[in-house]
């Protein structure tokens, strides 16, 4: 379109400045996508989302087809203290080319969960059930560090189905299933969501993510990953 | 030339907006569902669980006393009902119902009360967070040799009092460590007591149950779901440098494209 033609209209902006076009808009749109895509990081559902999942109706999950009765054993559930599994040495993640060590993992002084003291490494919170005992295991990973990306850099990448697994210290593996990859901010963390109790065996694997607070230095968020026993 | 332009912008607008929005990802999260066979003089009965997409699943000769694992399901509607053993799958059922299983949700389904008067009931396992360094219990009440009975521990601290048969309590925060729990029917007797090792942070149900060898109470304890011992606070400050996020490249790359768009094309006076 000439340039020429804006020019007519009687307004005191240099020729350079158009009246908002189609191609403006269209900027506009495509920077707001870009704005969204950088807020996807930043997003935190929080906790509370009860609702948010819920509805999927059996169909979906449990396949199609006949009923085909299967028989499935009736145990009484070990308690806890007696199904105690041992404590996990590894973690492998196939789906984000990770395998790693596993430091162990103890309450801060304020109440915080530590974290790995080498970022190529993740580590287990040893004051929760183990990975493959019932309840919520919780396992840390760094996303970065001053020198480059670290263990749990490609953590938001895990999708639903993605397989964890964690080899015990006694030979045993246990294996999960992604069930949820969320992003959730680290200030008003959903504690109850994360360290619940649970009749699952259940993984919550963590690392940060979201906007990065160059003041507080730190990020703002977390990813979290569900995944639990198959 | 504007046409495609635009039509090229309102793809990779289109592209990108769901491409946003797709994380973080969720997935169908399940709820729990046991089942328990809590009638003393029932036999063993065959337990169907079937969802209302057809899918059934078979818990053959279940008896009395008996707790399955919980079974993990997509939220929705499901057909509980139990058949005497052996019995065609499409036969009258003993008894059946309908369980609405939520999401994150836990419940237990059992076959309650005596033969005569056979019922199944839902019960809600509670799965909130208890009080640091302590766990929750509730107590079934599922033997028919005292109509009602006490139970506490071995210190004297009450868990439930006056539970009638069949019934169930609300639960009852208690101090982690491990108790002596001692039940007793109106008037002292009969009286039973086990040993449990309760973990802070998670939850259980006391069952009181008949003896399946002469007369008498024993105890039973299951848990319900286990929890985290000492909750961390706050967050987890996972991260060292503020290496720019996954989403960095791709909002560059429509900023770029942005202004590809908004620019006017300099050679485009040489057409």
């Amino acid at each position: 379109m000439p340039e020429t033609a804006e020019q007519q209209h009687p307004r005191p902006r240099p020729a350079l400045r158009r009246r908002p076009s189609v191609r403006h808009l269209a900027a506009a749109a495509l920077l707001v996508a870009a704005g969204a895509a950088l807020v996807a990081g930043v997003r935190g559902d929080g906790p509370g989302e009860s609702a948010s999942t819920v509805g999927t109706d059996g169909a979906t999950r449990r396949g199609t087809g006949t009923p085909t009765p299967a028989a499935a054993a009736l145990v009484v559930p070990d308690l806890p203290a007696e199904q105690r599994v041992a404590a996990p040495v590894r973690v492998q993640i196939p789906a984000i080319g990770v395998s790693t060590g596993l430091e162990r993992l103890a309450l801060a002084s304020d109440g915080s969960l530590r974290t790995p003291r080498d970022p190529g490494r993740a580590g287990w919170f040893e004051g929760g059930p183990r990975p493959g005992e019932v309840g919520p295991a919780v396992v840390v990973g760094h996303l970065d560090s001053v020198s480059g990306p670290a263990v749990f850099w490609r953590l938001s990448r895990l999708r639903p189905g993605d397989r964890i697994s964690v080899s015990a210290a006694d030979g045993a593996r246990h294996d999960f299933a992604v069930r949820r990859v969320r992003l959730v901010p680290q200030d008003g963390f959903p504690s109850d969501l994360v360290y619940a109790p649970t009749p699952a065996h259940a993984l919550r694997l963590i690392t940060c993510g979201g906007s990065y607070d160059h003041v507080q230095g730190h990020y703002r968020s977390n990813v979290v990953v569900f995944a639990e026993q198959v | 030339m504007r046409l495609v332009r635009l039509v090229l912008v309102l793809v990779l607008a289109v592209l990108a907006v769901p491409l946003a929005a797709a994380a973080p990802a969720q997935a169908a999260t399940p709820g729990y569902v046991r089942l328990a066979h809590l009638s003393p003089d029932t036999p063993e009965v065959d337990v169907y669980l079937t969802s209302f997409s057809g899918t059934t699943k078979v818990f053959p000769a279940v008896g009395y006393a008996t707790v399955s694992a919980y079974q993990p399901l997509a939220a929705g509607r499901y057909t509980v009902a139990m058949r005497m053993p052996g019995a065609a799958a499409d036969s009258d059922p003993v008894v059946s119902m309908t369980v609405r299983v939520v999401a994150r949700a836990a419940y237990t389904v059992a076959g309650v009360g005596p033969r005569s008067d056979l019922s199944l009931k839902v019960l809600t396992d509670d799965l909130s967070r208890p009080a640091s360094g302590t766990a929750r219990m509730r107590v079934v009440q599922a033997a028919s040799s005292a109509g009602t009975v006490d139970v506490r521990t071995d210190t004297g601290r009450s868990i439930a009092t006056g539970v009638r048969f069949p019934s169930t309590t609300g639960y009852t925060e208690v101090p982690a460590q491990r108790w002596t729990l001692e039940a007793e029917g109106a008037g002292g007797s009969p009286q039973a007591s086990t040993s449990v090792d309760v973990r802070s942070g998670s939850i259980y149900t006391v069952l009181v149950l008949d003896r399946r060898q002469g007369s008498g109470l024993r105890l039973d304890v299951v848990a319900d779901a286990a929890g985290t011992g000492r909750v961390p606070t706050g967050g987890v400050d996972a991260g060292g440098s503020g290496l720019p996020s996954p989403w960095l490249p791709v909002a560059g790359l429509l900023a770029l494209a942005a202004l590809r768009v908004a620019l006017p094309r300099r050679h485009a006076v040489h057409a």
